[in-house]
């Protein structure tokens, strides 16, 4: 492989847990231009992961703007909307429930005085 | 303060049923990650804070959604990759995609002889774009999965390796110092 060629596939491997194909790999051991290469591509990932554990300071109340926000007065009307949309589906999930109960209770009703009737005729 | 305190199945019960206690207390735990993944996204402190806030409201509003299978830090990860996304997007600074193939960069010293440091990387990452920057950081810093990140992105597992890729290639030039080209 040329120089060019690898230099191209060396970002799609490095940092990964993949190796290398192996005519890179051959290359990458004759060639110091590309073995620095890439030796400079894990160099700088290493430092990102690394920086990885940092943690950056936090902006001034930053923890009180956070709870205020959540107790702004638009946030408590959307939270109360959200409790009404809840309590009028779950309303309206009862009252579908109550009448198909009450559906099924007619029907039955139904069913048993034709039962009834059809036996009364049968016996007379 | 209990930054260094997880998150544990007794805390998040109670911010279920609703104790602002413990919701803050929950803040407390994780503010400053959250706030940092923030900045590593957008790059800005003013906006990281906007990002930041608007997650913990999205984790406010949408705990009781929250499957406990899954753990909580990661969920939250995805809530606040969102919310920056969501802002990018609204910025109008997620769209910076990469249509054209950047100039081959010009060879330049090895890394290792510039004795490059961590500040050149956060210059380095700083000057990324959104678009770059974000998969770089969530590869790498967090180890989410191409496809997890494609998921959060809202593109494909293979948008996700391909920008991951000139990603590394633009950290890499910026660091070394060698010619910068528009991605």
């Amino acid at each position: 492989m040329k120089c060019d060629e690898v230099r191209l596939i060396l970002p799609e491997y490095a940092g990964e847990d993949e190796p290398f194909p192996q005519e890179v790999e051959v290359h990458l051991a004759t060639c110091t231009g590309c073995a620095a290469e890439e030796r400079a591509y894990r160099e700088a990932l290493t430092l990102v992961s690394a920086i990885g554990g940092e943690t950056e300071p936090l902006p001034p109340r930053f923890l009180e703007d956070v709870l205020s926000r959540l107790t702004r007065p638009d946030h408590a009307r959307a939270a109360a909307r959200r409790f009404a949309h809840d309590r009028s589906a779950r309303y309206i999930r009862a009252r579908y429930a109550a009448v198909s109960l009450g559906g099924v209770m007619v029907g039955a009703a139904a069913l048993a005085i034709i039962r009834r009737r059809t036996a009364r005729r049968a016996a007379a | 303060m209990a930054e260094s305190k997880r998150v544990d199945g007794e805390l998040l019960a109670a911010c279920r049923s609703g104790d602002a206690d413990a919701f803050e207390e929950l803040v407390r735990r994780t503010q400053r990650r959250v706030f940092t993944l923030a900045y590593r996204l957008v790059g800005d402190r003013t906006e990281a804070e906007d990002v930041a806030q608007e997650a913990y409201l999205r984790v406010y509003r949408s705990l009781g959604g929250f499957r406990e299978d899954a753990r909580f830090e990661t969920w939250l990860y995805r809530v606040v990759t969102n919310a920056a996304m969501s802002h990018l997007r609204r910025r109008g600074r997620f769209g910076v995609l990469l249509d054209a193939e950047p100039a081959r960069p010009q060879p330049g010293p090895p890394l290792a002889d510039r004795a490059a440091d961590r500040d050149e990387v956060k210059r380095g990452l700083a000057e990324l774009s959104p678009a770059l920057r974000t998969v770089l950081v969530l590869r790498e810093m967090y180890g989410l999965t191409c496809r997890e990140i494609g998921e959060e992105m809202g593109i494909t597992e293979g948008a996700v390796k391909v920008r991951l890729h000139r990603a590394r290639r633009r950290l890499r030039d910026v660091i070394q110092g060698g010619t910068r080209h528009e991605v």
